[in-house]
């Protein structure tokens, strides 16, 4: 009797727990489902954001990251009204993350009348590439930070070059990238890796990325080079864009 | 535990994308044919998912899915579903390996659209080890979430688990799981996926 009592309330409560699972289960998909927040802030509206916020957390990420968010913060405090104390220390340096690839095997280009990516940085002083494919959500939630990156720095000797490398066979239709491209406010170069040829050259190891950006230097040396769509990683690219720039040209 | 929330949110949040689809689907169909072991092939399946997408970022893995590989693939695949429909209870080690195998397969088959906490655990994969590892198995609990549930509710309902444990649904996990390894036998893996995203995105 005893027994069959312990065994029923194990498995009330065993039921209980499963119960609560699955409650709390269903209730995040649904309250992810209507709060999905847009995360995906203009570079100027993130950099503007840090100015009201110095004292934000340092970041535990790469030395990459550290320099960058320290010119960040330069950049966010000549925009500040306030007198703000100098700091003697200086930003570290953009690391060198090794030589870039070049483009190969394409079926083309759009927006540009350059062929290769060496047309493109002969032009530029640093070139900035992004892997991505017109269908990939995330890569559309870093388009207004290249749009913005492109429209402040295409006169100052900096190209975005946009690498399509399709995930699915639709994606591979060029007149399907056109109308997206346009529909997306795309009007940076686009290199069509079709074959995704560059796209596997590029991103080493069995795996590649959508979206996934570089920043490639006069000398064809890789200085950053980050996946996702986070907007801190669109902050510390633009950053780090004004800082080689500003490097190149001393 | 902010992170570990939001991680397990982002998560959560690309459950209906196509990427994540391509994960989630087989490890369904996975659970719905092993009647007898369910819970146990979800919990395998989540970790053995979360451990090769995680391997691969970190550089501990480096075949690549594509070619031979991939045909390789599609028979474990099919040997994954035979397993998970024999295993006769959750200890037995065939829904074990059922679980663990099939997900380490959709773990490298993987191909996710990354955002922004997933950017960051790929990023740092390499450099910070138990801490990424850690992640990547509570952002994969949120893509997975569905198969996990699927797995618990027999236990919280057991109606549910009566109305699973009918024929009918472990048929039509099995025809997902043969369809899945002979798409991936075939080469044809990425076509099929791709051409139910391209009708669902009205393309």
């Amino acid at each position: 009797m005893g027994h069959t009592l312990r065994g029923e309330m194990k498995l009330s409560l065993g039921r209980r727990v499963a119960a609560g699972v699955l409650l709390v289960g269903v209730a995040l998909i649904v309250w992810t489902a209507v709060d999905e927040p847009d995360d995906s802030p203009g570079v100027t509206e993130a950099v503007d954001a840090q100015t009201v916020t110095p004292q934000a957390a340092p970041s535990e990420a790469s030395p990459t990251t550290a320099a960058v968010e320290a010119a960040t913060m330069e950049t966010a405090t000549t925009t500040t009204a306030a007198p703000v104390p100098t700091t003697t220390e200086a930003p570290e340096p953009i690391p060198v993350l090794g030589t870039a690839f070049t483009l190969s095997k394409l079926d083309g280009w759009l927006n540009t009348e350059a062929t290769s990516l060496e047309e493109i940085r002969a032009d530029n002083e640093i070139t900035v590439v992004q892997f991505w494919t017109f269908g990939c959500r995330n890569c559309k939630k870093t388009l207004d930070a290249l749009a913005e990156l492109h429209a402040d720095f295409r006169d100052r000797g900096v190209e975005v070059v946009g690498v399509h490398s399709p995930e699915f066979g639709y994606e591979a239709n060029v007149d399907n990238i056109i109308e997206a491209a346009a529909e997306l406010g795309v009007v940076w170069p686009i290199a069509l890796d079709t074959t995704k040829y560059n796209f596997h050259v590029w991103q080493e190891g069995p795996t590649g990325y959508w979206p996934r950006v570089y920043v490639i230097d006069s000398d064809n040396q890789i200085r950053f080079d980050r996946r996702g769509d986070g907007a801190h990683t669109y902050r510390e690219l633009y950053a780090t864009v004004e800082r080689l720039l500003a490097q190149e040209n001393t | 535990m902010s992170t570990i929330f939001d991680t397990l949110t982002e998560g959560i949040g690309v459950i209906t994308w196509a990427c994540t689809l391509t994960a989630l689907v087989p490890g369904l169909a996975l659970v719905f044919v092993a009647r007898q072991a369910r819970l146990t092939v979800a919990l395998y399946y989540t970790a053995g998912a979360a451990f090769l997408a995680w391997a691969q970022a970190a550089g501990h893995w480096w075949v690549s899915a594509r070619g031979a590989a991939v045909v390789i693939a599609g028979f474990v695949a099919a040997g994954t579903y035979a397993a998970a429909w024999r295993a006769p209870g959750h200890s037995s080690p065939l829904a074990t390996g059922a679980g663990l195998v099939g997900g380490a397969l959709a773990g490298w088959l993987w191909r996710p659209c990354v955002g922004e906490l997933l950017g960051d655990i790929l990023n740092d994969a390499s450099t910070a080890g138990p801490r990424t590892l850690g992640l990547m198995l509570i952002y994969m609990v949120g893509v997975l979430l569905p198969l996990l549930l699927v797995a618990v509710a027999p236990y919280a309902v057991p109606a549910i688990g009566r109305v699973l444990d009918r024929l009918p649904f472990a048929i039509a996990g099995a025809t997902v799981g043969a369809a899945y390894a002979v798409a991936l036998a075939i080469g044809k893996y990425d076509d099929l996926t791709g051409e139910m995203y391209r009708i669902s995105a009205g393309y």
